[in-house]
């Protein structure tokens, strides 16, 4: 390959790494703010280590009954949970949400939500565990949920 | 049966102590440094020298009662499916029979927090395991869901999730795949409350259920347990079971 293919190659590379840069930052997830004024850890360190708090978090807590909340997974939700224009919480790992957006971006499943809780309690007491007073996201998995309930079988 | 445990254990007892030292100092007004003491700090792990157990009173609990059941239920929000062969459910009420004598107890039936627990033994991932204080726990994030635990318990204690759940309590994750039973509230117990489901027979049944530290001479439990006597449910197994019945 003559050297002025080379450089061209090479132009040509960096032009697509850098559109593909740019198309990612384009791309890039868009979601809410956590309540407060920043994050338990500078916003890169979570970005990069999150799971690493939480596994070691985890592991604590369900070993050694140790409950602080700093780099708890319940302390993530509370912060970054949102509620709907009716007041109501939005499942964290809802399409949109803090969670889901980022994961989904990265193409990472996010598995902590089917066993662990998607928002505070209080939104259960809100929702009184009634099918389709949840946030968007979750609606139909709950209304799923829900169908399979004594009481929905007895109406059937 | 050896209850003041073949400690494995150190003896004493942290809460004990605090308690003992505090008990010296207590204040006017009906406030004391003992409840001070005994509170658990959140970054405090938890010790061998506590073991968490249940003494339930069958004399007490009454047949068609279920305070404790529903207390739980709702603790954990175990909704069920209307499948009752497969619902989850962390403590039952059971009416034994004296073959030889026609006598009837009820009972509540959950998770005997053995100290030699077969799901322990059996459990292939090491998801199944005791806590230092005595509660036998599933680490759900280890659980394969092979149920192997579930044939192990003499008590048929445990429970399989079939269904995807999306309402669960923070405090209490649960989903499926995964076996779970009663975790004695370790929720409450590290925020040094008592488990819902003793607080529910004391509120709305006939306070049958004493919650304590067996290990600690001075509990209510250790006390009524060394003074009036008590029985583990299969004691012929050994298993030196952390929940023990009186006029059983
Ligand atoms: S079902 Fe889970 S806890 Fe039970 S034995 Fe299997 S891996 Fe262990």
């Amino acid at each position: 390959m003559s050297p002025g293919r080379l450089i061209l190659l090479g132009v040509c590379m960096v032009t697509a790494l850098v559109s593909a840069t740019t198309s990612a930052v384009a791309d890039a997830p868009v979601f809410p703010r956590g309540k407060g004024e920043q994050c338990v850890e500078p916003t890169q360190t979570m970005r990069k280590n999150h799971m690493k708090f939480l596994v070691h978090q985890r592991d604590d807590t369900v070993y050694q009954g140790v409950r602080t909340t700093k780099h708890s997974l319940k302390n993530c939700v509370d912060c970054h949970v949102q509620e709907d224009s009716a007041g109501q919480f939005i499942p964290i790992d809802a399409p949109g949400q803090f969670c889901q957006s980022c994961h989904e971006f990265a193409s990472v499943k996010l598995d902590c939500f089917e066993c662990h809780a998607t928002m505070p309690d209080q939104g259960h007491a809100n929702l009184g565990n009634t099918p389709g007073k949840m946030g968007s996201g979750a609606a139909s998995l709950t209304a799923h949920a829900f169908s399979t309930k004594p009481s929905d079988d007895a109406a059937q | 049966m050896s209850l003041s445990c073949k400690s494995k254990q150190p003896d004493g007892q942290r809460r004990r102590l605090l308690g003992g030292i505090a008990g010296a100092v207590s204040l006017g007004g009906g406030f004391s440094l003992i409840e001070l003491a005994l509170a658990k700090s959140e970054d405090e792990a938890i010790s061998s020298l506590n073991r968490w157990g249940l003494l339930i009173d069958t004399a007490k609990c009454a047949s068609g009662c279920d305070a404790c059941v529903k207390g739980c239920n709702t603790e954990h929000n175990l909704e069920g499916f209307d499948r009752p062969e497969t619902d989850a459910q962390w403590i039952r009420k059971l009416e034994v029979t004296d073959r030889q004598t026609g006598h009837v107890s009820s009972l509540p039936m959950l998770c005997q927090h053995c100290e030699d627990p077969p799901c322990v033994d059996v459990c292939p991932t090491g998801a199944s395991f005791r806590r230092q204080d005595g509660v036998v726990l599933v680490d759900k994030h280890t659980c394969i869901g092979c149920r192997y635990c579930v044939m192990a318990c003499p008590y048929k204690a445990r429970s399989f999730v079939h269904e995807s759940l999306y309402n669960q309590k923070s405090y209490s994750p649960r989903g499926k795949g995964t076996v779970e039973s009663c975790t004695l509230c370790v929720h409450r117990i590290d925020d040094d409350r008592t488990p819902a489901c003793v607080e529910s027979c004391n509120r709305d049944g006939n306070g049958a259920m004493v919650f304590g530290d067996l290990n600690d001479a001075d509990s209510q439990i250790a006390k009524t347990m060394r003074d009036s006597a008590s029985r583990q449910v299969r004691e012929d197994l050994g298993l030196n079971t952390g929940v023990r019945y009186q006029n059983l």
